[in-house]
């Protein structure tokens, strides 16, 4: 089975996520399931979501900005950590904060013609440095930006047993379950999909969004 | 340390919408007040050439390479001054200028067939360190006024900000400098706004913190 990666290239899904379902034979939709999760993580995506959070919240939507910082927190600490020695682990939620601190103070400058994710790291590999000059220590790696900066790095997900999707995707407010149903199941284009259910593009990708957050959220609550 | 879940609720609690700031005004009227103090000091130190009269054209030629300097560093700058990491777009015109200036330096030179042109017999040329004295107030203004902004790569910008701030003195020095030969203009100058360009690349990484 492939699936599409980050890098817009096919490749096998990883084994670990494939748990068939014992004695089961499963007609339902497995493979949609584990290409929406593999490709919820896409640099596109969260490049889009990103824009369309940081757009709503310098118009002044104070729930879109606190969700972009709430989403914005983990991949950097991802970033940072992985430019860190481990000695000094204890700074990474500084430069988080002063990250996040620095974007707070410069949105007014955020340019929505631009790609936001650069922006975001551009800020993060300074500040990260600032702080190491600061502290005046050693042990700091900073590469130049390459594509996989652009995603963030979680823990891999739990795998999935292939007949949970439908129920989950019922559990869905409406308008997410619509969304996600045509984009990601139904594979239909943003344009298409927004025809379709009568949303805007911005709705559609928005809905997709928060209805695989919300569909991972499910699947996380069910493991544990 | 307070929680990053904490600080970023506290970050998102208050804050509404924000004014978009895109402009460059600061960075104009920076630019202009630093031309503004050029031009006084060629004024009331250097001197403006007496055959200013009789040698308008040439004046204007090296207004025009100038501009065309401050025209190919501007996006550059600009581009510095905000959290960046591609800049390959905004730094072709700065390249296509350099062989531009470097090219028709050649080309005087070959139809001149002499090496008069850079007036190398005169000893080490004086412009290249007066006009980096006369870009500091332009340069030291535009560093103030970058720390409003985010710049992210604090040599680069600073030696983009040193080689505009040359290119901004050379728009007053034009009006002293005596040696007209299209040689000249094309290696020196641009000697002058490369001198100025490294010295704001040692002095951007302290100079440029935010």
């Amino acid at each position: 089975m492939l699936a599409l990666t980050a890098y817009g290239g096919l490749q096998p899904i990883p084994s670990a996520l494939r748990i068939p379902a014992q004695g089961e034979h499963t007609a339902t939709r497995p493979r949609e399931l584990y290409d929406l999760l593999i490709e919820r993580r896409r640099a596109r995506d969260t490049e889009d979501h990103w824009r369309e959070l940081m757009i709503a919240a310098v118009a002044g939507d104070g729930a879109a900005y606190h969700e972009l910082l709430v989403s914005l927190a983990p991949s950097l600490r991802a970033f940072v950590t992985r430019r860190l020695t481990p000695d000094i682990a204890a700074d990474i939620e500084d430069v988080v904060q002063e990250t996040l601190l620095a974007v707070h103070k410069q949105r007014g400058r955020y340019d929505p013609k631009r790609p936001i994710a650069p922006w975001v790291y551009a800020i993060a590999r300074y500040k990260l440095i600032d702080h190491c000059r600061r502290r005046g220590r050693r042990g700091v790696e900073v590469p130049v930006e390459m594509m996989a900066d652009f995603l963030a790095e979680e823990a891999p997900d739990p795998p999935v047993r292939d007949t949970e999707i439908g129920p989950l995707l019922a559990q869905l407010p409406p308008k997410q379950r619509d969304a996600v149903d045509l984009v990601k199941v139904q594979a239909m284009s943003v344009r298409d999909a927004a025809r379709a259910s009568g949303m805007s593009e911005v709705a559609v990708r928005v809905n997709v969004h928060r209805g695989i957050r919300a569909l991972a959220a499910l699947l996380r609550e069910r493991t544990e | 340390m307070m929680k990053t879940n904490d600080f970023i609720a506290q970050l998102a609690r208050d804050a509404g919408a924000v004014r978009r700031r895109r402009g460059r005004g600061l960075f104009f009227a920076c630019m202009a007040a630093g031309l503004a103090i050029a031009a006084l000091a060629v004024v009331l130190v250097l001197g403006v050439r007496p055959d200013a009269a009789q040698a308008v054209s040439a004046i204007a030629l090296k207004t025009v390479y100038a501009l065309a300097a401050i025209a190919a560093l501007f996006p550059l700058v600009s581009r510095l001054l905000e959290p960046a990491t591609t800049l390959r777009a905004v730094a072709r015109p700065v390249f296509l200028f350099v062989a531009v200036s470097i090219a028709a330096a050649l080309a005087s030179l070959y139809v001149d067939q002499s090496w008069h042109g850079l007036r190398l017999e005169a000893g080490f040329p004086e412009c290249v360190k007066r006009v980096p004295l006369l870009a500091a107030p332009t340069a030291i203004l535009l560093f103030l006024s970058a720390r409003a902004y985010a710049p992210t790569r604090l040599a680069l910008a600073g030696a983009a900000i040193g080689a505009l701030s040359a290119a901004v003195a050379i728009l007053a020095y034009a009006w002293f400098c005596g040696i007209d030969s299209m040689a000249y203009v094309g290696v020196w100058y641009l000697a002058t706004m490369l001198v100025s360009a490294a010295l704001g690349a040692l002095a951007g990484p302290w100079a440029l913190r935010w």
